[in-house]
């Protein structure tokens, strides 16, 4: 038992040194689902500050010129210091920020002075925000970061243009001296005839809530925090909750809702409200919140068929942004694809492939949307409905979304030790040197070899059938008749069908044999009718499944139709070694990578393990390989050899003549035993003659 | 090169010319100094009265500490003052005393400001001044940093020392600066300071088990006492009037303890001179003595202090200094008697 262990544990550790070099060649390459955004977002998401920002750059850019990009006027307003503005203000110099030579240009002093006072007050109060300030007197006006000077300034303006912000930087100014109450009264006079839904006016009542906070009037300063969209400065248990009973149509909600799409207690909480504000029509964004009651009817309630509904609903009504409208009709896909409806998929995927397109900004974040789509939803739904050709082609068509400009860095067997070369995908799909580092690693192929020969041969007829939506994935989708027919070709050698795998590989190119991985590996090269390991190393054969194929389709006719009983059984032992082998030590016959027990298994960025297992559990030669070197377990044997081993004992008892068996016993490479039974056989003559040294043979 | 003398000298009369020296920092006298150590500034009558019938004539006042800020990477940020003394209303005493505002720094916020030593040295100098005029501090003419530094901190240290003092002069401060030297310090280079302080106590570690009083002993003073005679700065000595207990779990320190009535034979049982062991679980402080910890007392006693002093003195050689004693604690000053605190305060061999 010992003994055996020591073996096993030396095979896996020679399997595991294999996988690591084939991995390292020719794949595999795991298929990963990317995990973008859909309803819930990533991170923190945006702050109030994010959306005052916002408005408030556009803002600047009505007040000045339409011409200024945002991020000139944001470095103007927002990251420059006091003495940056100054600087970049008082010398009369060009300057490559369109807002500062906006400002110097038009000498424009109104927005120059008041982005000074802003700035001002900034700085006085960053200064009084730090850990490190300690007043200097007690006497607040004595002090110099009491404000005074500059609440003075900013209320002797008296023009019309920037009324509002003057008023805002008071508002700033008496909060940041604490004076809580001189800063309530002083919103509701200064801001008394500005509408309600300036900026300005709304970042001031901010203040006023804020002041209330401190003057212990938490709930007065609740309400104004609603009021006002400032959900992350509720003092209640559930903001989330306060603000759809109490401010349902701010932005800010639905953001707050977004960034804890995850918390599941949120989720059950607002549904119930949810549902009721979109049945009182009182929502002003009907599809944001008919998206929400898709996404928890889906993630959380279980309700697929309601969430099919509501998102279909959502998506034909007002959103609060375009960016949730896109999101919603992306959602839309994924639950059509759990209820299988077809319908839209050929329209959707034209509107996503829009946004895909390289000049969008977003548009590797919705490449990674669209293959999620694909991946997550489309491809085991329609697995299940054994709808192979739309999941295959579906899926070929997300493997196969990058531009083909996008260059590859690739490595070749004839440039072990070299640098690595870069090529686009087509050059690497023609390449008779340098691997391809996608074809064969994408999951579509995965897709593809899951399926048997006769499965793959009728899916592919129908792929390349001309309906709208084929037609569509074809353009981008790999149906290259070489790839599918080698494939399904191969696949039948893993059947034994050999007469099936002689007519698809005989149709195959030559020159597609020689740009496939392993044909470049090396992994062609062994003779797969030896029943011991060989070191004779034969010029790799593009056509060596062709060639394997043929001689097994011959060694079954021979054991059906032989001669002799010794034929028939000469022909049985070549047929159980190369059938063997074929799954073994010359595995590249019937497979396409060989070594890492993991292979098959999808790479699922932040998933459970649980989906893959429903999912794509059906992918051959997918499972959880975990080798167990427990001394009471049995031992275990490989099927292929349990099968390998009972041929051979069938064939040998099939030999009648001690010519044909010292002919078998010559085949399995046991000199010694021809010595020993058949010495008189023209085998045994053949070893004393042509073998120098032979005895050490024995 | 003679031709470039007058040029030289012309140079150096008109940056003579130019600069406005501040006025010097007044005398550092001799007086009777206490160091106050609390979080809350508020002598009580009893420690009112020490330092009137003492003729206390220096306040050495913790204003804060510094801290290493781990989540901030902004230069400002990376260190913040922490467990800053709070001033009771109308505690500060009306008299002739000098205060001398102290900042400990701890050598993680020393390490987190290495490069940036002026950036520190700005945040203190403008806090430690804008605490003493909005508490009314009088008489202060002198800031002092505390700081454990060793070789590997010793730049950084020299740099915000100097850094300080540009700063003290930048805000038009008419201050000395001054450092605590603990005696490891004693073999390295001098700060560049005004004047300092000598610390003679925590000679010990605290934290070792087997350690007999890690205040104050004399075995862990004598080796540094040769570096005293030509220390190349003018140094008071402060000596220790305190006592604590640590408490130690499988002689492991597990922190420190305060009024735990040791004396309690039904609770601790009194192993070897100053160590005791629970005999049962000990409720303090919402936490728990377990049965079998140690606690050991230490204590400053007068005996030993004396003879400490003693060695200094003779080490000092007759050099004018204070005697400054740390800390201003009623309960632990009450331990000694007029004439002991008197003999501690002499300067005379």
């Amino acid at each position: 038992m010992k003994s055996n262990l020591s073996i096993r544990l030396l095979i896996s550790l020679l399997l595991v040194g294999l996988a690591v070099l084939e991995s390292s060649a020719c794949g595999p390459f795991n298929p990963i689902i990317p995990t973008p955004e859909f309803f819930h977002k990533y991170g923190w998401g945006k702050s109030m500050a994010d959306f005052d920002r916002e408005e408030n750059l556009r803002l600047w850019q009505s007040l000045t010129s339409d011409r200024i990009p945002l991020n000139d006027i944001y470095k103007v307003v927002y990251r420059d210091s006091w003495d940056a503005f100054d600087r970049a203000t008082s010398v009369s110099k060009d300057n490559s920020n369109l807002f500062y030579r906006y400002i110097n240009n038009t000498r424009d002093d109104e927005i120059k002075d008041f982005l000074q006072t802003a700035k001002s007050i900034e700085q006085s109060w960053a200064s009084i925000q730090s850990p490190w300030y300690y007043p200097r007197s007690r006497d607040n006006n004595s002090e110099p970061n009491n404000f005074s000077e500059q609440i003075e300034r900013s209320k002797q303006y008296d023009g019309s243009r920037l009324r509002d912000r003057y008023a805002l930087q008071v508002t700033r100014a008496l909060f940041a001296s604490r004076q809580y109450a001189e800063c309530i009264v002083y919103v509701d006079s200064a801001f008394a005839d500005i509408a309600n839904d300036n900026l300005m006016k709304r970042m001031a009542q901010r203040y006023v809530a804020g002041c209330w906070s401190r003057l212990d009037e938490v709930s007065r300063a609740d309400s104004l925090f609603a009021l006002a969209g400032d959900i992350w400065s509720l003092s209640v248990d559930k903001p989330a909750v306060y603000m759809i009973k109490h401010n349902p149509n701010a932005p800010q909600l639905v953001e707050y809702i977004r960034t804890h799409a995850k918390d599941s207690v949120l989720a059950s909480d607002i549904y119930p409200l949810a549902r009721r504000l979109v049945a009182s029509n009182k929502a002003k964004c009907p599809g944001d919140w008919n998206f929400i009651l898709a996404y928890i009817d889906n993630e959380y309630n279980g309700r697929t068929d309601a969430a099919h509904s509501e998102i279909h609903r959502a998506v034909n009504q007002k959103f609060s942004s375009d960016e949730l409208r896109d999101l919603a009709r992306a959602y839309k896909m994924k639950i059509d694809a759990r209820i299988g409806d077809k319908s839209n998929l050929l329209s959707d995927l034209k509107w996503i492939e829009n946004l895909m397109d390289p000049l969008n900004a977003e548009s590797k974040e919705w490449i990674r949307r669209c293959q999620n789509v694909v991946y997550e939803d489309w491809v085991p739904a329609l697995w299940r409905k054994k709808d192979y050709s739309t999941a295959i082609l579906l899926c070929s068509y997300a493997d196969n979304f990058s531009p083909k400009s996008q260059r590859y860095t690739a490595c070749s067997p004839s440039r072990y030790g070299r640098p690595d070369v870069s090529l686009t995908r087509q050059q690497m799909r023609y390449s008779e040197d340098v691997f391809n580092l996608t074809d064969y690693g994408c999951l579509s192929f995965q897709l593809m070899g899951s399926l048997n020969s006769s499965q793959l041969a009728s899916t592919y007829a129908r792929i390349m059938s001309n309906t709208p939506l084929y037609s569509f994935l074809r353009r981008k989708a790999n149906t290259d008749r070489d790839y599918y027919t080698e494939l399904i070709g191969t696949l039948a050698l893993r059947e034994e069908n050999y007469a099936r795998a002689e007519k698809y590989l005989s149709q195959v190119s030559s020159h597609y044999l020689k740009t496939m991985n392993i044909y470049k590996s090396g992994e062609l090269i062994g003779d797969p009718f030896k029943a011991y390991s060989s070191r004779d190393r034969k010029i790799c054969n593009p056509d060596a499944k062709l060639k394997f194929a043929k001689k097994m389709k011959e060694y079954q006719h021979t054991m059906r139709n032989g001669r002799s009983s010794d034929d028939r059984g000469l022909a049985r032992l070549m047929y159980a070694i190369g059938r063997y082998n074929s799954l073994n030590s010359n595995w590249a016959l019937t497979e396409y990578w060989r070594g890492d027990p993991y292979m098959f298994k999808p790479d699922l960025q932040y998933w459970e393990d649980d989906f893959a297992r429903e999912n794509y559990g059906f992918l051959h030669g997918y499972k959880v390989y975990e080798p167990s070197y427990d001394d009471d377990e049995e031992e275990y044997v490989d099927p292929t050899e349990k099968i390998y081993e009972a041929e051979k004992k069938a064939a040998l008892a099939m030999l009648r003549t001690d010519e044909a068996k010292a002919k078998a016993q010559y085949i399995l490479f046991n000199l010694k035993t021809i010595i020993k039974h058949y010495g008189n056989t023209t085998t045994a003559q053949h070893i004393r003659t042509s073998c120098d040294h032979w005895k050490s043979w024995l | 090169m003679k031709p470039f003398v007058p040029a030289i000298l012309v140079s150096l009369l008109m940056l003579a010319s130019c600069s406005q020296p501040q006025p010097a920092p007044p005398l550092h006298k001799e007086l009777n100094s206490v160091y106050y150590w609390k979080t809350v500034f508020n002598p009580d009558s009893a420690e009112t009265a020490f330092l009137q019938n003492n003729n206390v004539g220096r306040m050495y006042l913790r204003l804060f500490d510094v801290v290493k800020d781990n989540q901030s990477d902004i230069p400002d940020y990376k260190t913040y003052p922490n467990a800053t003394v709070k001033f009771e209303e109308s505690c500060v005493p009306d008299t002739s005393m000098e205060f001398v505002p102290v900042v400990y720094i701890t050598l993680d916020a020393l390490k987190a400001m290495s490069d940036q030593e002026n950036v520190l040295a700005e945040n203190i100098v403008t806090r430690v001044r804008n605490m003493c005029e909005y508490h009314e501090l009088p008489h202060v003419d002198e800031l002092q940093l505390d700081c454990d530094w060793t070789g590997s901190t010793q730049t950084s240290f020299f740099n915000l020392c100097k850094s300080v003092k540009e700063n003290i002069a930048d805000l038009g401060l008419n201050w000395r600066l001054s450092s605590t030297i603990r005696l490891h310090q004693l073999s390295k280079p001098v700060p560049p300071v005004d004047n300092g302080v000598l610390m003679v106590y925590n000679t010990g570690s605290f934290d070792n088990p087997d350690a007999s009083n890690s205040i104050l002993d004399v075995k862990d003073v004598e080796p540094y006492l040769k570096h005293l005679p030509g220390y190349g700065l003018h140094l008071d000595v402060a000596y220790p009037t305190y006592s604590w207990q640590l408490l130690f779990r499988g002689r492991h320190f597990v922190g420190l303890l305060n009024g735990v009535d040791l004396s309690d034979s039904t609770r601790f049982a009194n192993k070897g001179e100053n160590v005791f062991i629970a005999l049962q679980d000990v409720p303090y402080n919402n936490r728990m003595i377990l049965e079998g910890d140690a606690v050991r007392l230490e204590t400053s006693d007068f005996k030993s202090i004396a003879e400490v002093k003693k060695l200094i003195d003779k080490a000092l050689g007759g050099k004018e200094h204070s005697n400054i004693l740390y800390h201003l604690d009623s309960k632990n000053l009450s331990k000694y008697s007029a004439d002991e605190i008197k003999s501690l305060y002499s300067t005379a061999d």
